[in-house]
């Protein structure tokens, strides 16, 4: 396995969380990691990109037009961040609505395939609102290049956060059946 | 017993690295990309490291350099413009040498992410001749480290790590090890050696020469000037991060690994030269490699192909290498034709900052600002601050703007708890020495919020948490000679206007202390939320003009003005809005009666 996924959205909607869940999970399955984070100037509310790769000990940086996966906790990042995606990858973004259709006919042209999912309203379903991070990652195990399992997943992010094991095990399980 | 190999991030590689060599002293001052590098090293028992927050760069670097002369293994942590406050401090350092080993890791930020500018921390290496390490992984960075006290003790320097943002925040596989302890050697009575006058530093100075020579000599026979040898049409040459983007991009060539940049490896440099056809440098910022080897007589591009400007990705090393014939052109990228919305950084729901500057606004006062959170007020719908220059520099900024006799408006100086602490005190007393009249907005948010949440001697609390001596503002404004001086709270808007309009009037320096916590530390702040009731609401916008991102527009909407909203997940119930609201439409949300 060597996948470079781009990881955006709001500060404050858990991006570095389900950053650190992905690359844990990684390592724990024995793959190598990197990983790489950015901080801006705002605390809360302002753009956050991170590069993952998992699978290789080579840069974390992911270069424009060179991801394999896209995951977007906010439409709008995942709009901005888009250009990052190589064709033929993947988008999985947190919104009730699809893409602009221009935004999607761009999309098809350059085979990538998208994933809406409404997680922010599973995860208030769920009983937990903030937990839409979790349900990406559950998706981003359901993807047939990623080679980890969603159970290993769930191990790993009882070990990180032993106290929200359940739900979280469960938002895993809502993100892995949306595929 | 083998100790597990586990994902870090560089900043705590290095604070590992720390720990495993033996530093019994370590200090810093908070500041982007460097900040959780002290924060893990408090991680580690204190039997085994003191580690404290300093009031600024200066003051960790005498701290360290105390430490030093007392004999143990000492640290020092700062951003890369906090060595421009502590290169005082190195620059005699650098002549007196150690005693107890000495690493102080400088991070620079290539491409702005947080700071206010993008200097080369290898211009200082030069400028105080001090051996730089330069890792591009953590594993590196933890084992500089401790290369670092090595090479400190032996050459008798203090040593500079320079990460750069890219390394700081990047998570990889490292194997940790044990803490080797150093024994401490006790202080080192040696006047010639220690105390800086004019003929004890002449008899330093060619010390400095002497060690430079030595130091040459060390790296063109290390290890960590590595040669990974591929093809001989062309080499490069390069360090840090960028290293792995050519990896990346190019991984045929021959590369020789700079994993010192201070000073440059003369042999090996030539030897790799004389192997390959044609020779480029790779490094981000100042073409400081590409300059000494040009000096050196060797022919080699750099700066013409990769830029002196931003950070470096495989992206921006590829375009490189393509512009220089190395690299095919790729096909033309099919790139997507959207345009999304920028966002903004801006300031958190019912930060208190925004009153501050919402009444810097009533008075129309010409703002000299600083650095920190609230310098995010110079940006709309605020756009409330004329000036940023460096940490400290909003008084005497102001007391100038006074001096010039030019300003019609009334001059307003905005500093922060933690900034001031760091560098206001010096610039007030010259405000009252000198007889200014100016007024300074103390915003006392009660931490250094933007780096994350660190405590600072305004807090009472140390950086390992234990109670200690809190600063009073009020006491220390007034042993200055400030003879006005009051502090209101924020979130009373009508209060604050009042205060700051008197303080103006006030003939002199006045102090308005504007105090209230951060809403995100120490303690994360939650209360109930606001609404607006959409009927009374006119689409004023008064409440826009806070720049609060729990306020946005609704669809609704009043003589072509959207009426606004409120996010209640969002909304802290500051009340700041409520304040400002004309029509008196934004009330606590109310419960439904079951």
């Amino acid at each position: 396995m060597d996948i470079k996924i781009i990881l955006c959205g709001i500060g404050g909607q858990g991006v570095v969380f389900l950053n650190r869940l992905l690359a844990r999970a990684a390592m724990d399955a024995g793959f190598p990691v990197m990983s790489l984070e950015s901080h801006g100037m705002s605390r809360r509310g302002g753009s956050v990109v991170l590069h993952l790769r998992l699978g290789s000990h080579e840069s974390p940086l992911v270069s424009q037009g060179g991801a394999d996966l896209l995951l977007a906790l906010d439409a709008q990042e995942g709009l901005r961040n888009l250009s990052f995606v190589k064709s033929g990858g993947m988008v999985i973004v947190n919104s009730k609505d699809e893409f602009p259709a221009e935004v999607s006919t761009e999309l098809k042209r350059l085979k990538i395939k998208t994933h809406s999912i409404n997680a922010t309203e599973l995860a208030r379903k769920m009983g937990k609102a903030t937990a839409a991070n979790v349900i990406l990652a559950g998706c981003t195990v359901a993807l047939s290049n990623v080679s980890l399992t969603k159970e290993a997943l769930q191990e790993s992010v009882a070990l990180m956060s032993p106290k929200a094991a359940k739900l979280n095990n469960k938002a895993i399980e809502i993100g892995y059946n949306t595929f | 017993m083998n100790i597990k190999i586990r994902p870090m991030m560089g900043n705590e590689a290095i604070a590992q690295g720390a720990w495993e060599a033996g530093v019994q002293v370590a200090s810093a001052y908070p500041g982007t990309p460097s900040t959780e590098i002290l924060e893990n090293v408090a991680n580690y028992p204190e039997s085994d490291i003191k580690a404290q927050w300093a009031t600024n760069e200066k003051v960790a670097f005498d701290v360290a350099s105390g430490a030093s002369f007392a004999g143990v293994r000492s640290f020092v942590v700062m951003k890369h413009v906090g060595l421009n406050v502590a290169s005082d401090t190195l620059m005699s350092q650098t002549y007196i040498g150690i005693n107890g080993g000495m690493v102080i890791v400088v991070c620079d930020d290539p491409g702005i992410h947080s700071s206010q500018n993008e200097q080369d921390t290898r211009m200082y290496s030069r400028l105080a001749m001090v051996p730089t390490l330069e890792p591009s992984d953590a594993q590196e960075a933890l084992d500089f480290v401790k290369l670092g006290y090595e090479l400190s003790e032996e050459f008798d320097t203090p040593v500079i790590l320079r990460s750069t943002t890219r390394l700081s925040h990047t998570r990889s596989l490292v194997q940790p090890g044990k803490r080797t302890e150093a024994k401490p050697l006790g202080f080192l009575e040696d006047p010639k050696k220690n105390v800086m006058i004019p003929g004890h530093s002449r008899l330093r100075h060619p010390k400095l020469l002497e060690r430079e020579t030595k130091l040459k000599a060390y790296f063109d026979s290390s290890e960590i000037i590595r040669w990974d040898k591929g093809s001989t049409d062309y080499g490069v040459i390069t360090l840090g991060p960028p290293y792995t983007y050519v990896k990346e991009v190019l991984p045929e060539a021959s590369v020789l690994k700079l994993g010192a940049s201070y000073p440059l490896p003369e042999k090996r440099i030539r030897e790799f030269c004389e192997s390959v056809k044609q020779v480029f440098v790779v490094e981000e910022l100042e073409p400081i490699v590409e300059n000494e080897m040009r000096a050196m007589g060797l022919a080699v591009d750099g700066k013409k192909y990769f830029s002196r400007l931003g950070e470096f990705s495989p992206e921006t090393v590829r375009s490189g290498f393509e512009d220089a014939g190395i690299l095919k052109n790729k096909k033309k990228k099919v790139s997507l034709k959207i345009n999304p919305v920028v966002r903004p950084p801006v300031l958190c729901a019912g930060c208190s900052h925004m009153s501050s500057f919402m009444v810097a606004n009533a008075v129309d006062a010409r703002v000299a600002g600083d650095i920190g959170c609230y310098t995010l007020a110079a940006v709309e719908p605020l756009s409330a601050i004329d000036t940023t220059v460096a940490m400290g520099s909003s008084i005497a900024n102001a007391v100038g703007m006074d001096k010039a006799g030019t300003e019609t408006k009334p001059i307003i100086a905005t500093i922060g708890d933690s900034t001031f602490l760091h560098s206001g005190i010096p610039p007030l007393i010259d405000a009252v020495y000198n007889n200014a009249d100016i007024t300074v907005l103390l915003l006392d948010n009660k931490i250094t919020a933007m780096t994350g949440g660190q405590h600072h001697p305004g807090t009472g609390i140390t950086l390992r948490g234990e109670k200690t001596h809190k600063v009073d503002y009020e006491s220390i404004v007034r042993a200055t000679g400030v003879k006005w001086v009051k502090t209101v709270d924020s979130y009373d808007l009508g209060a604050l206007l009042r205060t700051v309009r008197e303080a103006i009037a006030f003939k002199g320096v006045a102090v308005v202390i504007s105090d209230r916590p951060c809403v995100l530390d120490p303690v994360r702040l939650r209360g109930e939320p606001l609404e607006v009731i959409a009927e009374s609401c006119t689409g004023c916008q008064a409440c826009m003009n806070l720049g609060c991102p729990a306020l946005s527009w609704s669809a609704e909407m009043f003589e072509g003005h959207h009426k606004i909203k409120i996010t209640a997940s969002s909304c802290i119930g500051c009340s700041l809005c409520a304040q400002v609201c004309p029509t008196d439409c934004i009330k606590p949300v109310m419960k439904m009666e079951s």
